[in-house]
This record gives C-alpha cells, structure tokens and sequence, in this order.
C-alpha cells in the first residue's frame, strides 16, 4: 500500500477512532518522484494509538500508572557521580 | 593512586586481559552482540571466572532476544503471533524490562519499532549494515504498540500481535548489565563493573575513589584521549548509560540516519542532543531515561530534573548541560 502525506489533523483523527494510518514518508530529497522507489510496508508504533481505548487490545501486565510510589513505577535515582581524578576503567558513550 | 598499566595480554583476535588502574583492578576487553563488552573486577582471581559467567550470560541473551538470528527464541516466536506462548525467563525478563521502559516514558521507547528499524535499513548486525544506500520510500500499514504486547507474568506467557516484531536492543543490553553484575558480584563476592557497549552497572565492592568512567560521545579505549566533550566521574553503585546518534549511523538517499527512532513518527528521531548520559539504580533505567531524553528533544532537561536523575547532555553544537547533580568538570 502507498498513499500521499496528509494533514496531522487526519492523522489524529484516523488514531483516534482506532483505525490504521496509511501514509507515505519519504526518505531523501526528491525521492517520493523517483521511479523505482521501493514501497515497504512498515509498523509504525504510535503513543496516540497506544492511549486509544478503541483499539480492543489488552494492555500489559505492567501497570500503566505513572504516579506510583513504588521502585517498580518510576525510573530509579542514584546517588550523583562524583568527580573523578582517577585514570577511567571504563567509557561510556554511544556504541 | 596511579595508571600503571602492568599487564596486557592478548587471548584471542579480539579479546583482551589486562591490569589497569590499580593494583587491585583487573579488565578484559572483547567483542560479542554486536558490541564492545568490557568487564572490570575487584579481585584480580576471579576475572577469567567472572568472564566465563559473562560470556555465557551474553551467548543466552543472544539466543533469546536477537531479532538478527532466525534461531533466536524472539524471532522463532513470530510462527506464534497472536498467541499466547510460554517463553524462556530470560526472554520474559527482557520483554519486562523493555515494557517498563515503554510504560515509564509514556512510549517514546517503544519496543514494538521493529519493522519500522527494519524498513529504514537497520535490518540485521549493525557491522553489515551499508553505510550508504539509495532513498527509501515507506509506506505506513500498520500501527502497533506496546500497549499490545501481553506478558502474563506469573507463567511467563507472552503474546506479540501478527506482524509485531519486537527490537529489544534499547533496553535489553542495559538490564543484561544489571543482571550480569549483580550475579557476578553475589557469585564471586567481588566488586564488578559490566559495560555493554557503553550501558553500565556495577554491583558488589567499591574499588576506593569508586568506578571511575570517562563520558563521552562515542564509547572507546579509556586509555585513549576522548574526541569531543568529555566528563571524568565515579559512581558507586547502580548504573550509567549513554544514548547518541553520534553512532550507529548510515546514509539512505543522502539523509543520514541513525538507530534512535521516535516511535511517533517511526522516523530516527530529530533531536536537539547528539549525546545523553544519565545515572540511575540501574543500567536499565539510565538507559530508559537517556533514550527518552534524545527522542523528548528541548523537554528532557524538565523531565530528568522532576526525576532527579543526575544527567548530561550534549548538543548537537557540542554545548553541554548538566542535571541534578552531575558534577560539572567537563574537559
């Protein structure tokens, strides 16, 4: 399947009633014209779908709530590092 | 306390043992799921046996949560979509860990981008994939979430929706750091640094002046000069993580992409950081939280600041930001 781009307003509101959004997204300057462009068929995870409650889909087993108390539902903090002026055993960066 | 580094020595084509730091530190160096493994110990004894743990803790993960092997458990488990399968504990606790994430950051690292990883070329080892290729054209059929996948905790039993794939690669790294760790050091009753790729965790005793790690855009030899901004800190406990789209990186009809979707969008997510460090309890919510804050963009500073977790993050004109108490010494 392939479509044209359309307004964010459609998009919304094709989320919102639960239905699945075909849309074209073009990747590199010029290449939605290009002749022999590939069409792949793609899944496109959506946080507006994921909250609509028309989607009949059961949630996970892992509470939904965010203003728990418990270690469980929120990220953990650690103490802050500290600096260091000894030689590094280890980086940290993208890899 | 000085750098002497005594020993290096070479065990296989990729493999290095060596002694670093101090006298009482000892490191190996390889390469295994896709990426650099690096593993510090307290008790000089126990490295080759607390790698031999680490090896195999990594050979298991692979066979259960790579979405490159068509063996793997996560891949062998599509002839079942929809329905409801008994997985392994160690497939189970990645799909938690990487549900966690989901829930915790309202979606925005979402393990179901599969597909759409998949559909902008990150499609297999990222060692293989082209560095350059021609424009994709994508076509949008399917909108799934994380809010479909099903984990019956109590008996491990795990649904993924027809035409879900699952990519774990965001979270399961950084929580197989935290177990790694944590079984080494309760095994071995050594204190324990475990770096995959750069998401670390440290568990058990604390070498004195604590673990100390150099931040910086792209993980690299600590005995080399970093390129680019970069940070000397300790922590003590808990973990480290760094999210960038510094690395992992290929071109697709002149647009340079990178590994960091937005599941909003389904498109490598358009930032206003190249690079995000965050300290936690754990590798797993350092990693959440430093994958959030490149997809979140300007955002991220309030929400790791209401969180409290001490963080840095990089600019993409290399300007760098500090939270909640990361110290400031950038060099």
């Amino acid at each position: 399947m392939s479509g044209s781009p359309t307004s964010g307003s459609a998009r919304r509101t094709a989320r919102d009633k639960g239905l699945a959004w075909v849309s074209a997204i073009t990747l590199g300057a010029g290449a939605a014209s290009a002749i022999g462009a590939v069409a792949i068929a793609a899944a496109l995870p959506s946080t507006s779908a994921a909250t609509s409650a028309s989607s009949g889909t059961a949630a996970s087993s892992v509470s939904t709530s965010s203003n728990e108390d418990d270690s469980g539902s929120t990220l953990a903090a650690a103490p802050a590092p500290a600096t260091s002026n000894i030689p590094p055993v280890a980086t940290t960066g993208a890899s | 306390m000085s750098t002497t580094s005594i020993r290096t020595t070479s065990t296989s084509a990729n493999s290095t043992l060596g002694q670093t730091m101090s006298e009482h530190l000892r490191w190996a160096e390889w390469n295994a799921i896709g990426t650099t493994i690096r593993l510090v110990v307290t008790d000089p004894t126990q490295l080759e046996s607390a790698r031999a743990m680490l090896t195999d803790d990594l050979a298991a993960l692979d066979l259960a949560c790579s979405r490159f092997r068509s063996d793997s458990e996560l891949m062998r488990l599509e002839v079942r979509a929809g329905q409801p399968t008994t997985v392994s504990a160690l497939l189970a606790g990645a799909v938690r860990a990487a549900l966690r994430g989901a829930q915790l950051t309202d979606g925005l690292v979402d393990p179901t981008v599969g597909r759409a990883m998949e559909t902008i070329g990150y499609d297999r080892d990222f060692a293989s994939v082209p560095a350059q290729g021609g424009a994709l054209r994508v076509t949008v059929s399917h909108i799934p979430q994380w809010r479909q996948i099903q984990l019956d905790d109590s008996a491990n039993l795990l649904t993924v929706p027809a035409g879900v794939r699952l990519d774990l690669g965001a979270t399961a790294k950084a929580w197989a750091a935290d177990r790694s760790a944590e079984g080494i050091a309760r095994v071995l009753d050594c204190g324990v640094l475990v770096s995959l790729g750069g998401d670390i965790a440290v568990a058990g005793e604390v070498p004195p002046g604590g673990w100390s790690i150099r931040v910086q855009d792209i993980t690299g030899d600590p005995s080399t000069p970093a390129q680019g901004p970069s940070d000397l800190i300790a922590i003590r406990e808990g973990g480290l993580a760094t999210s960038s789209t510094s690395a992992r990186r290929w071109h697709r009809g002149g647009d340079l992409l990178h590994h960091i979707l937005d599941p909003r969008t389904g498109r490598p997510a358009d930032s206003d950081w190249r690079t995000v460090s965050v300290a936690a309890g754990s590798a797993l919510d350092a990693n959440i939280a430093s994958t959030a804050a490149i997809i979140r963009g300007k955002s991220a500073t309030g929400w790791l600041a209401r969180l409290g977790l001490p963080a840095r993050l990089v600019a993409v004109n290399g300007a760098v930001t500090t939270l909640a108490g990361w110290p400031e010494v950038s060099s």
